[in-house]
């Protein structure tokens, strides 16, 4: 007899935890489902989508209820070449030690919970955290000193002991609030069904009246909306930590225009302005802020100025190591992470878990896809020849030039021409990484530039305008990478970027991606000087698009060909 | 040595003798060859269903304790005397018989000293019929309560072999003078290897004269070198490119199954004990747990049991046992197939499944069924990032240029990839293929032979000759043309021809031939010493012993000796013992009253002792509860005769095989 024959299960198991799904396979929407639940999406090019199941992503599983006996039969169930044994054992050890470990508030006192005294001790003799710890509070309980919560949660989470937390929340200063019935066009307002369910699983999270977690939104999909509606649920005074000033601008506005908060109600504390109110929507960077030679940060007094019942990290993996210090100290404040992806280029996402909180709701990306929620996006791009004699300083340069010389092409300024010329009606982005290209590109084509030196205000009067439709092209610099709202915008392009950063193009690509009022598809184009470095920088930040299920096409841009884009495809 | 190569360097007389054989001559009639007829299990098993109890049992005693390595007589005789069952003669006449039927083979050693064995390809055939096992598999209910043994995760054996010989083809592995590779090359393939050396242990790997080569390298060069994928030059083990196509030819799971029969062959055949365990281990249902003390049908802590535990050891290894334990006891299921013929017979794959797949980020994912062949072809066009139940290779620049030095160019990677995922790139890996062949392949440094003329006026004579011009490749500048590549001796003649005879060349390159030509004819291709190559040795042409042969003397002893008891004079009596003593075989005894036991017995002597007057004779009896099925030593009673206690006796010999008998 001989071994039975292998299934098409659209699953591998990998030993090491990583999970390749098929999705041409029958019982892939099931497969995907199981997925979602169990492990963080890292890329999904073509068919065969890479999942990675990490300690982190089992806890959250175990936070959502899932046992390690449930995880493994619904693996195995799907799985083309079985488990690997040594991944069976690890999904078991790792999911059985959640739940081992509560944080609880008895009498006032912050304690640490176990069922198993050995593991109590166990911990209590581990260096790192034995200063957090007070004199065991009897059986199967050891005090915590308040001031440590965070820490011990991040520190346990570190060394592979996840903790849950049922110390319970601060309500904060109560805050009247409500989404508000019609938006500015006079539409209801209504939140998408993935949107209210995002809300509702974060409320549900951790004790009593809501808790704290992260919600993961496909870029595009109103990550904004659902932290409106958390803070509109929640009623309290609420800080909103984002990304750059742009986005603050942008959060106050859209607060404005959905919820009943009025203008006195909401400060902005950035760079230039700060602000302390009711809601408050503050910089990172702002906060990490401190003057040479000083050790005190002065802004971290912010999260103790208020009564704060709330508090939500815009971009939650973009979390500075700073901010991540200052949140292991306020963990009796409800906290609300949102983001498009749990993954951190610094592999800090254990500390996301342990500090911010357990993953509380992931979009099923496929369903947003489907039901238009996400705008499709084509992504070209077009090689250019380098001209007006940048050939020869390219070949005579030493190397660390060159990158600067092929992103400065003057020829694609002709480019960029011919593609607003084909694009005429549709708002259009050109964004570029050095200023002096992109002030050549605005004076030659009269474009309106925005750059990180213009004022915020300026800035936000030109975006303003572009999103009413009176500009109907804008010059960005690098301003435009992060959280920069123009919804409308259906076409960008890129006519130079920094060398090869993977979050970069993505973030680039995100500027298009709200779905649009025409239905209409976006365009990204990036521009690349042919024969170059250029080109293998472009590679590596298309990497990530690929990754991300974006078909990316190659073209080749012939300067004598007429009318639009022109070039043959290669 | 196996059938085939025992059918190849068979002499004539042993082809003779053995074609009168009944059932070989048969087999023989019918057109096959004798590589089939002596390898062919169909026949082992009609002469396992006939054959007689002494032929059958020294067969298992042969598989037992000596499995394919070759044995001498006396050996094989002591071990039967250990195991008490069949008399030296009996066992003697056995050995003939198997001969006879060409199942036992002979070589001849210097000073005619003679070695049998049987051949390596049939023990395991031998095991199946005459030892099976009978393991009951663990029940289905039970299996989700079997805790892992281990939780490292392991690659296929044949994937760590093609990932090391991958190594050998692109870093080269260069031999010192006394033949031991170099260590910077040793570091880069053994840092392909992902087996541990210490799993080898139980192969015994001894690295020739102490080489520093560790033993997972060793065991890769061993199989590479005897699989044909890799050949030994003087001064190199390269990879031969042809031998690998030929090797990797095939679904994986049928070069799995190949590798695992070679494995069980080649290394568990250089210990009975293993090879026993490995066959046993082999006869269980492939996917299925067994508990490890039923395959051996064996104690804990016995012989074989370790055996057993031995060899799945070096099977989880190579990752095709998974073990663990299931209330304390240790259970395993095999998670290839490893029968040869039956991996070739499988039903073929869902359609797709032995495709890999070329993502738009340039990453190709290779699911295990991914035939070897495509697997080789991709080492040499892609980087592998990991592997693991599925491999990771990503395309990239470095890999472009690579494949660029082995001729590759963007088309023939591109149609490459599309045969092997059956799909048309990804406009991302065409477009990246295409960047990166652009700049390679528009240089070369060329080795050529150049034509040095002395003034331009002769340059243009010689070019415009038609003859002369046919044979140069290029005109470099007004002196000097490039000679067509194997044109030169030629370009000699013609050129002496035209009455300018070409002066001898100042220098010269190297003859880049026969300085490290492979070896050729090697006895026993491998890396790895082995115990007894018997390969060395002629085949024994000489037919089965004669009885007279066998028992010397047989024509001098009175018939009646052997054809029915008698009583004799005490002294006739004892000639009789001694005979049989000297012929190792048995007496008819009837026993004087007084002793205890039957009357009429089989006794065989050992041991006489004692003055001409009162001598004894010490040795078994042999009783009917000896006759039993199994192969466990009988449980024979040892007695000692006084020569007073002895009556009537005849010698019992041996039937011999009767086409060779002379008396009768």
């Amino acid at each position: 007899m001989s071994l039975p024959p292998r299934s098409v299960a659209p699953v591998v198991v990998q030993s090491d935890g990583t999970l390749l799904l098929d999705e041409r396979l029958p019982r892939a929407e099931e497969a995907r489902a199981l997925l979602r639940a169990l492990a963080e999406l890292r890329k999904r090019p073509g068919s065969l989508h890479t999942y990675a199941m990490t300690p982190v992503t089992l806890w959250n599983a175990a936070a959502s209820g899932w046992t390690a006996d449930r995880v493994l039969s619904g693996l195995r169930a799907l799985a083309r070449y079985g488990i690997p044994s040594g991944l069976e054992q690890e999904v078991k050890r790792l999911m059985g030690r959640y739940g081992q470990l509560r944080l609880v508030r008895r009498d006032g006192e912050l304690l640490l919970e176990s069922t198993d005294p050995a593991l109590l001790r166990e911990i209590a003799a581990m260096k790192s955290v034995s200063d957090w710890l007070l004199p065991s509070a009897g059986e199967g309980a050891v005090g915590v000193k308040p001031e440590a919560r965070g820490w011990l949660k991040r520190e346990l989470a570190a060394g592979g002991y996840p903790v849950i937390d049922e110390a319970g929340f601060r309500a904060g200063e109560a805050l009247p609030v409500a989404m508000r019935e019609l938006g500015e066009a006079g539409r209801p307002i209504r939140l998408r069904d993935y949107q209210a369910e995002a809300v509702e699983s974060f409320a549900a999270g951790g004790s009593g009246d809501g808790g704290s977690g992260v919600v993961v939104l496909p870029c595009g999909a109103g990550k904004t909306w659902v932290g409106m509606a958390a803070l509109a649920r929640l009623r309290c005074e609420t800080l909103i930590l984002t990304p750059n000033g742009i986005s603050v601008t942008q959060w106050i506005r859209e607060l404005l225009r959905n919820t009943t908060l009025a203008p006195s109600d909401i400060g902005a504390y950035t760079g230039d302005t700060k602000q302390v109110r009711p809601v408050t929507v503050a910089t990172y960077q702002v906060l990490t802020h401190r003057h040479a030679g000083q050790t005190d940060n002065p802004h971290w007094k912010l999260f103790v100025d208020r009564n704060w019942g709330l508090i939500i990290y815009d971009e939650v993996h973009l979390l500075p190591a700073p901010v991540f210090r200052l949140t292991a100290d306020l963990q009796a404040t409800r906290r609300l992470g949102l983001t498009a992806t749990l993954v951190r280029e610094d592999g800090r996402e254990c500390d996301v878990f342990a500090l911010v909180g357990p993953k509380r709701y992931d979009a099923p990306w496929k369903s947003l896809e489907r039901e238009g929620w996400i705008a499709e996006a084509a992504c070209r791009e077009l090689r250019v020849p380098l001209g007006g004699g940048a050939a020869e300083s390219y070949a005579s340069a030493p190397a660390r030039a060159r990158h600067r010389i092929a992103g400065e092409n003057p020829a694609k300024t002709e480019v960029v021409r011919r593609l607003l010329a084909r694009h005429e009606g549709e708002p259009t982005l050109v964004i570029g990484q050095y200023l002096s290209q992109l002030r050549d590109v605005a004076e030659s084509l009269a474009l309106p530039l925005v750059t990180g030196e213009m004022p915020h205000a300026d800035r936000q009067q030109l975006f303003d305008r572009f999103n009413r439709g009176e500009v109907g092209v804008l010059a960005l610099s690098k301003v435009a990478n992060f959280a920069v709202d123009l919804p409308d915008a259906a076409v960008a392009i890129q006519i130079s970027g920094s060398f090869g950063s993977r979050q970069e193009e993505a973030q680039r690509l995100g500027r298009i991606l709200r779905p649009k009022r025409t239905g209409a598809a976006a365009t990204f184009y990036t521009l690349v000087s042919e024969e170059t470095d250029e080109v293998e920088f472009a590679r590596k930040r298309q990497r990530f698009l690929l990754e991300q299920g974006y078909q990316y096409e190659v073209c080749r841009w012939r300067p004598d060909s007429a009318g639009g884009d022109g070039g043959a495809r290669t | 040595m196996n059938t085939e190569e025992i059918a190849e360097r068979m002499p004539p007389g042993l082809r003779e003798w053995l074609g009168e054989n009944a059932s070989l001559a048969e087999r023989i009639g019918n057109g096959r060859p004798w590589a089939a007829v002596l390898g062919a299990p169909d026949r082992a098993a009609e002469w396992a269903a006939g054959c007689e109890p002494p032929a059958r049992e020294t067969m298992m005693l042969i598989v037992r304790r000596f499995a394919g390595l070759p044995f001498e007589e006396d050996k094989l005789l002591q071990a039967a005397a250990e195991e008490g069952r069949w008399t030296g003669a009996e066992t003697r006449v056995a050995m003939q018989r198997l001969r006879a039927d060409g199942i036992l083979f002979a070589v001849r050693k210097a000073w005619g000293d003679r070695l049998f064995y049987l051949p390596s390809d049939m023990v395991g055939v031998w095991q199946r019929l005459l030892l099976p096992t009978h393991s009951e598999p663990v029940a289905p209910e039970r299996e989700a309560d079997i805790a892992a043994r281990s939780s490292d995760y392991r690659l296929p054996l044949s994937l760590e072999l093609l990932h090391a010989w991958s190594a050998v083809r692109r870093y080269g592995l260069p031999l010192t003078a006394k033949g031991a590779p170099h260590k910077a090359a040793i570091a880069k393939i053994a840092a392909a290897i992902r087996l541990e050396g210490a799993a080898l242990a139980a192969l015994g790997f001894a690295a020739v004269g102490g080489d520093p080569t560790p033993p997972q390298m060793a065991l890769a060069l061993d199989l590479g070198l005897h699989a044909g994928v890799l050949e030994r030059g003087k001064a190199e083990i390269r990879v031969k490119p042809d031998g690998a196509a030929r090797w990797l030819e095939g679904t994986a799971a049928a070069i799995e199954a190949k590798l695992a029969s070679i494995v069980t062959l080649r290394y568990a055949g250089q210990d009975p004990a293993l090879h026993y365990a490995a066959t046993a281990v082999g006869m269980v249902v492939p996917g299925v747990w067994y508990r490890e003390a039923d395959v051996a049908a064996a104690k804990p802590g016995s012989p074989a049991s370790q055996a057993i535990g031995t060899w799945l050891e070096v099977l989880a290894a190579f990752a095709w046992v998974d073990r663990g334990t299931l209330d304390g006891r240790e259970v395993f299921r095999w998670m290839i197939d490893p029968d040869p013929e039956r991996a070739a017979r499988a039903a073929p794959l869902p359609d797709g499944l032995e495709r890999y797949e070329v993502l738009p980020d340039l990453e190709i994912v290779v699911p295990p069924e991914v035939p070897p062949g495509a697997r080789w072809a991709l080492e040499e066009i892609a980087e592998r990032a990991s592997s693991d139940v599925v491999s990771l290779y990503r395309l990239s620049r470095s890999a472009c240029e690579r494949a660029s030095r082995q001729g590759h160019t963007p088309a023939s990677v591109a149609a490459l990839l599309e045969a092997g995922s059956g799909a048309p790139l990804p406009e991302a890996a065409s477009a990246a293929l295409d960047d990166w062949f652009r700049r390679l392949g528009r240089v070369e440094i060329a080795e050529t032979a150049l034509l040095r003329v002395d003034e331009p006026g002769l340059a243009d004579q010689i070019g415009a000759d038609a003859e002369a011009a046919a044979l140069l490749a290029e005109r470099i500048g007004d002196r000097y043309f490039v000679v067509r590549e194997g044109a030169r001796k030629a370009l000699e003649a013609r050129l002496a021809a035209l009455g300018y005879p070409p002066s001898p060349p100042r220098s010269g390159p190297a003859d880049p031939g026969g300085d490290d030509a492979a070896e050729t004819a090697a006895v026993d291709a491998g890396w790895a010493y082995r115990r007894q190559i018997l390969s060395f040795y002629e085949l024994d042409p000489t037919p089965p012993a004669s009885p007279d042969e066998l028992f010397p003397g047989l024509n001098d002893v009175p018939a009646t000796w052997l054809r029915q008891p008698r009583a004799y004079h005490a002294s006739t009596i004892r000639e009789l013992v001694e005979r049989a003593l000297h012929w190792g075989t048995a007496l008819r005894v009837r026993r004087k009253t007084g002793e205890e036991g039957p009357e009429w017995i089989t006794f065989v002597p050992q041991a006489v002792s004692g003055s001409s007057e009162g001598w004894q004779v010490s040795g078994l009896v042999r009783g009917a509860a000896d006759r039993d099925a199994s192969d466990r030593p009988p449980a024979a009673s040892r007695a000692t005769l006084a020569a007073d206690g002895i009556g009537e006796l005849m010698i019992v010999l041996p039937e011999a095989e009767p086409r060779l008998r002379t008396i009768d």
